[in-house]
């Protein structure tokens, strides 16, 4: 890890003064940044430490719902009760995420920013993401990137997204509360995340030098479930993911919101199967039906073919649990 | 390259004050390794990845190497020589990964005694899935994880007994 | 009178010659059935104290006043010339010590000649080209990206197969195929294949696929050298200190006398640390130029880059049986890939030579050279892989003659050795497979459930497997071991080995505490150092406790006869009516007048009571271990995941020293044998010959979290011929069939064969797609 200048600040407006100049990154829960800077990814000038901002580590309930600051760690997020009983996908995509010491550590602001774990970025290759020509995992080993928007108009790079609770977020319409030097700001999350152009080389819409406040959840009242499947029984990225937010009056679906994650270079919504179950009765769906069409748009690199059976499987998994058959 | 630039800290390991300067890119784990010669906390992958270099800060597991030195002015932080007494006796947690032989090298042990110490005294009647799920961020290859099983839930027995 | 013997012994399948020394003779075995009052019982490790309270000494711990931290420079690619380097930048960084390179590094010469400590030629991404040693580690490494380094870029192979064809380039001045007796591979052959297929009226046929595992020892490589004078200290976390100890004296052309090699704990090798790598010759060097003592410890993804793996394998099987599940022939032909500098092959025949009565067996082994990291040994290395392939075809087999696994493996049982014409010192497989049954709760006579007969919930099924094994495991000789008795009646046992984890140091002190008559407690044991120890072998093979415990065995008998001709002098009695027991000399056994063995050695003041043992020949039996696992597993065949659930493993070690320490190799070897199963497999990138996933976040070794239900047993009687202690080794046995026992559950629960591991969840999803489409495929014709 190469020196770098290290600041600690107590709000977001404070470290937006030293945001100002160049090569500066912020530390927080340092999860992500450090693992960067060891491998040489991440090289700043400054390192802006802010988890001594205590404003964010709370979270808050509101008459519109729930505002989690951008501190919030992924443990207490995971074990908090309100989130539990009334945003179990978020709940659960915390709990599934990382180790019980990276949980502790993790921040949400910084979970939801991480930078892809595709092995080409994280590796000693000059890959598009990171400026270079071309994506190499589109040739090359592949059997963990993305199965959709995989075609080169879609995005340059296949890499598929890490986060859970970002997978999450998007079922549950979250909104990102942010700072610049400009003020203010939010963002739905189903604009945060952005697949990469050949000028802006991220996946994150907010401008660089902007800090994540706070992640607002609108209130809900209907049920919402996470799964994923892991190559082992914990503490590894998922393959895939599925959250799903059902909202239902009586026995008919108002609303769905289907939100998958490491199938693609940004977690995705599935509008056709959102629109396909609702306005339905439960006793109408079909699963295998939902399923299909779930995939009708994914595809897969060389090596990856199985992640679209794999994500038939864990959608009627999840479909099934959250109605509760 | 930036010239080093040095932080002055104070922090209590093992309820023993320490006032050193660290380098900005000084990881928690290096200082207690290299500065503060407590070797018992263990380096394995360095990234986050293992546990096996888990400690306290101010009572919260943690990785110590992904933790800067340099952001722990003024914590108190708790590695495996501050687990037994201070008459050297061992805690529940340690003798029970002794008797039932829930180690094999050993150089996953410190970070799984942190765990499971952590885990004891937030959940002291855990499941065997809280257990599983309590001790995940801890990889051992010698594969211990049977004796690490039986182990927590023996000292989660002996302590509850005891506490009566 | 010496004597002077020759004898043979086998280590992971392959026998070679040594000599021994005889002195004295040997004590005479203990039979089969005797009571002890520590050997046999449980006892906890004598150093875990250590272990829980992080005040055990790792390599990875050695810090010594005025210590140098040094870096690596390695090659980024699979093939290339170094056609110029400059390190004056490197060289002129604050802090910066010393720098070796190819240009000023002596010419030592590495990997059987082929190469050198620094060569010009680097043949793997990783290869060593440049170390700095510097104040603290950060500035090593900040000077290793100042070194400049030019590059001629040479065609590199990185697949096996593609190497093995004639006309590939070479990568080596040896060749891409490894050879044996002046041809291609490894070949064994017995009676005649094509007659036997002839006999067959049933023939199944596969070929299997097992991926690169990569040890992942937690404590990485790495060593400390320390000069003073001309006599060096290197601090190794190895197998084999008095291996590392004769390497450096050779690399540095200097007398075995001047380098002690030190190794008091350490965090796990699996064979990787069998081998020397080079780190403790550039320490020495380095340590030589600067004058300070130099630790260079491998970074993680060094350690799971270069320093061995078990190599990939393909297998093409072919078995042959008569319609009564008779065997008639069994053909095998392996790829086995070795890397860049790899010098032999595991065997992964030898579970075909060895395992069933078949008189017609062909198995050929090619060891492949690649652009690769070299393998090393890795936890039965070839049996592992073998087992899998084997293990898997015979089910298919079973499956078509619609016989019971269990059944069938019994009717093919070999009672004696088919490799020679020697006969086995023990083998207890048949009561494996009754136990096995028993564990999983099933009456010992009973057959496997069929296919698809297990009840499971929705999209996931459930099946159960089994898998035999068999294994070496009987050690030889040379080994030494010294008893010495202080003058306060405390004992230390001398040995040179080293306890890497499997609990050696604990089975050793209670065969030392049993044959002395004292208390485990009184019992000190060294290890771990090539100065202060006698010659003991390297911790592989599962040879240490058969190698070993004679040799502590008989220096303890040894002291014990001498304290009780001192007694008997100073108790006035002939020493036959005296005996050592718990720690008191008594007469005949009995309490009265008995008196502590302190208070007899306190008599003569520091003369020193040294009992002397060595290792003696092996027999002339073939010494074996074997075993059965069987699995219980639950597959979804919707998201391909599968799940150990249950498995039991019983495994035919010989006498068990320390019960405790055994299942625990035991549950070790399961968990790393459903890791290489289910989820444990390198990536390669195949243009860039670069790891991709060496980091612990994507390689995935078991966690916490996937732990089976275990259910483990030994069969626990005395091999009386394989040596005196009648223990046979155990480190390997339990992880030889545990993923072939999977994949046969996942078979009987899917009817799905899987022909490549480990099984992710893609493979399995891949497995059950090409299952449907030759089942269409069928009923279509």
């Amino acid at each position: 890890m190469q020196n770098f200048n290290y600041v600690q600040v107590s709000s977001p407006a404070e470290a937006l003064v030293h945001l100002a100049g160049d090569g500066v990154e912020i530390i927080a829960g340092g999860t992500d940044i450090l693992p960067l800077m060891k491998d040489g990814l991440s090289s700043p000038r400054t390192l802006v430490d802010i988890s001594q901002w205590h404003e964010g580590r709370k979270i808050s309930a509101t008459n519109e719902g729930l505002v989690i600051g951008a501190l919030v760690s992924l443990g207490e997020i995971a074990a908090h009760p309100v989130i539990k009983e009334r945003y179990s996908a978020l709940a659960e995509g915390c709990q599934v995420s990382a180790s019980p010491q990276l949980r502790n550590m993790s921040t949400i602001g910084g979970n939801l920013l991480q930078a892809t774990r595709c092995w080409y970025y994280r590796g000693p290759y000059d890959c598009w993401l990171k400026g270079g020509e071309r994506c190499y995992a589109r040739a090359g080993e592949n059997e963990l990137h993305a199965v959709f928007r995989t075609s080169p108009s879609d995005s340059a790079c296949v890499s598929a997204h890490p986060s859970d609770p970002a997978t999450a977020l998007l079922a549950l319409d979250a909104t990102i509360h942010y700072q610049t030097a400009a003020g203010s700001a939010q963002m739905p999350i189903s604009r945060f995340y952005r697949l990469p152009t050949e000028d802006r080389r991220t996946m994150i819409e907010i401008p660089r030098d902007a800090i994540i406040t706070s992640i607002a959840l609108p209130a809900f009242e209907g049920r919402s479930a996470y799964r994923t499947v892991m190559s082992r029984a914990s503490w590894t990225f998922g393959l895939a993911s599925v959250a799903l937010s059902l909202r239902t009056d009586g026995s008919n679906i108002i609303e769905a919101k289907v939100a998958l994650g490491g199938v693609a270079p940004v977690p995705i919504r599935v509008d056709s199967v959102e629109a396909r179950i609702a306005g339905h009765s439960v006793g109408e769906l079909d699963a295998d039906v939902l399923a299909q069409l779930l995939v009708q748009d994914a595809r897969p690199l060389s090596q990856n073919g199985y992640k679209v059976a794999l994500l038939t499987g864990i959608f009627k998994e999840t479909l099934r649990a959250l109605l509760g058959s | 390259m930036i010239p080093p630039e040095k932080h002055p800290i104070s922090l209590s390991v093992n309820g023993k004050s320490y006032n050193v300067e660290v380098p900005s890119r000084r990881t928690l784990l290096d200082l207690l390794r290299d500065g503060l010669y407590l070797t018992g906390t263990k380096k394995v992958c360095d990234m986050g990845h293992c546990g096996a270099c888990t400690v306290f800060r101010d009572g919260t597991p943690i990785l110590s190497c992904l933790t800067l030195a340099a952001g722990c002015d003024g914590t108190e932080i708790t590695t495996v020589e501050g687990l037994a007494g201070p008459d050297g006796s061992l805690s529940a947690i340690q003798q029970a990964f002794i008797d039932f032989d829930a180690l094999q090298c050993g150089f996953c042990t410190p970070g799984q005694l942190m765990s499971a110490t952590a885990l004891l005294r937030d959940n002291p009647d855990p499941s065997d899935d809280e257990i599983k799920a309590g001790m995940a961020g801890n990889l051992c290859r010698c594969g211990a994880y049977q004796g690490i099983l039986e182990a927590v839930r023996q000292a989660a027995r002996h302590m509850q007994a005891t506490a009566k | 009178m010496t004597r002077i013997i020759k004898t043979k012994v086998e280590i992971e399948g392959r026998t070679h010659e040594e000599t021994v020394v005889i002195e004295e003779e040997e004590p005479s075995p203990w039979e089969e059935g005797r009571a002890f009052s520590i050997v046999g019982k449980s006892a906890n490790r004598i150093d875990a104290r250590e272990r829980v309270t992080g005040s055990a000494h790792y390599t990875y711990d050695v810090t010594l006043p005025g210590l140098l931290h040094a870096a690596v420079l390695r090659s980024p690619h699979p093939h290339a010339r170094i056609s110029a380097m400059d390190t004056t930048k490197a060289a002129k960084l604050h802090g910066v010590r010393a720098i070796l390179t190819h240009e000023n590094a002596a010419s030592i010469g590495w990997y059987s000649g082929v190469s050198k400590l620094f060569d010009t030629t680097v043949r793997f991404v990783g290869e060593e080209v440049a170390v700095v040693a510097a104040d603290d580690l950060d500035t090593a490494n900040d000077a290793l990206a100042l070194i400049e380094v030019k590059y001629e870029l040479l065609p590199s192979i990185l697949d096996m197969v593609e190497a093995s064809k004639p006309g590939a380039p070479e990568i080596h001045p040896r060749g891409n195929v490894l050879k044996s007796d002046g041809r291609d591979g490894e070949l064994y052959s017995r009676g005649d294949v094509q007659a036997g297929f002839k006999q067959a009226d049933v023939i199944v046929e596969g070929t299997f696929k097992t991926s690169t595992q990569l040890h992942t020892s937690l404590e990485t490589h790495g060593s400390v050298a320390a000069w003073e004078g001309d006599e060096l200290t290197i601090w190794e976390s190895t197998q084999y200190i008095f291996g590392v100890r004769d390497r450096v004296a050779q690399a540095l052309d200097i007398p075995l006398s001047r380098v002690r090699v030190i190794c008091e704990y350490m965090g796990g090798g699996f064979g990787s640390k069998g081998q020397t790598l080079k780190q403790p010759v550039i320490c020495a060097l380095l340590s030589r130029m600067t004058g300070r003592p130099v630790k260079l410890m491998l970074t993680r993804q060094e350690e799971n880059t270069l320093s061995g793996n078990r190599g990939a394998t393909i297998q093409k099987i072919k078995i042959g049986a008569r319609k009564d599940g008779k065997l008639t022939a069994i053909d095998v032909e392996a790829l086995y890939g070795v890397g860049a500098y790899g010098m032999w092959a595991g065997s992964v025949g030898g579970p075909a030579k060895e395992l069933y009565k078949c008189s017609n067996v062909r198995t050929l082994v090619l060891g492949v050279r690649t652009n690769l990291g070299s393998h090393s040994a890795f936890r039965a290395p070839g049996y592992v892989e073998g087992t899998f392939g084997l293990e898997s075809l015979i089910d298919d087999l079973c499956d078509k003659l619609g016989m019971d696994p269990v059944d069938f493996r019994k009717k093919n049982h070999a009672p004696d050795d088919q490799t020679s014409d020697q006969q086995y010192s023990s083998k207890h497989l048949l009561e494996s497979y009754d136990r096995a049954l028993e564990l999983m709760g099933m009456d010992s006579k009973a057959e496997l459930p069929g296919k698809g007969t297990l009840t499971a919930n929705g999209q996931w099924k459930r099946g159960m497997g089994m898998a035999s094994q068999t294994w070496g495991g009987g050690g030889g000789p040379p080994a030494h071991a010294i008893v010495r008795v202080n003058s306060d009646g405390t004992i230390e046992v001398i040995t040179g080995i080293q306890d890497i984890g499997t609990g050696t140091r604990t089975a050793l002190a209670q065969v030392a505490a049993e044959e002395l008559g004292v208390p485990l407690e009184s019992v000190r044991f060294r290890l771990g150092d090539t100065q202060k120890g006698l010659f003991g072998p390297a911790s592989w093979g599962s040879i240490t406790t058969p190698s070993v415990a004679p040799a502590v065995r008989m220096a303890a008998a040894d002291a014990r006869k001498q304290i009780l001709e001192i007694a008997s002098y100073f108790m006035e009695l002939p020493a036959n009516y005296l005996t050592l027991q718990d720690g008191f000399v008594s007469i005949e056994g009995r309490k009265e007048g008995r008196r502590p063995l302190k208070s007899i050695i306190e008599e003569i003041g520091d003369y020193m009571v040294t009992g002397k043992g060595y290792r003696g020949p092996n027999p002339l039996e073939q010494v074996k271990t074997w075993g059965a696992q069987i699995a219980e597993v639950e597959v979804n065949i919707e998201t391909g995941q599968v799940r150990l659930i249950r498995i039991a493993a019983v495994h035919d070690v010989g006498r068990v020293i320390n019960p405790k320490g055994l299942h625990s190799q035991f549950y070790g070897g399961i968990l790393q044998g459903m890791g290489f199963g289910l989820t444990e497999e390198r990536v390669v990138d195949t243009q860039a010959g670069h790891v991709l996933n060496a980091g612990l976040d994507n390689y995935h070794i078991p966690t916490v979290a996937d732990t089976p239900e275990m259910l483990v047993a030994a069969i626990g009687k005395a091999d009386t011929l394989a040596n005196h202690v009648g223990a046979k080794g155990a480190g390997e046995p339990p992880i030889i069939p545990t993923a072939a026992a999977i994949a046969n559950a996942i078979y009987n629960a899917t009817g799905v064969r899987v022909y490549s591991l480990p099984v992710t969840p893609r493979r399995m999803l891949e497995a059950i797609r090409a299952h449907d489409a030759s089942v269409q495929a069928e009923s279509k014709n």
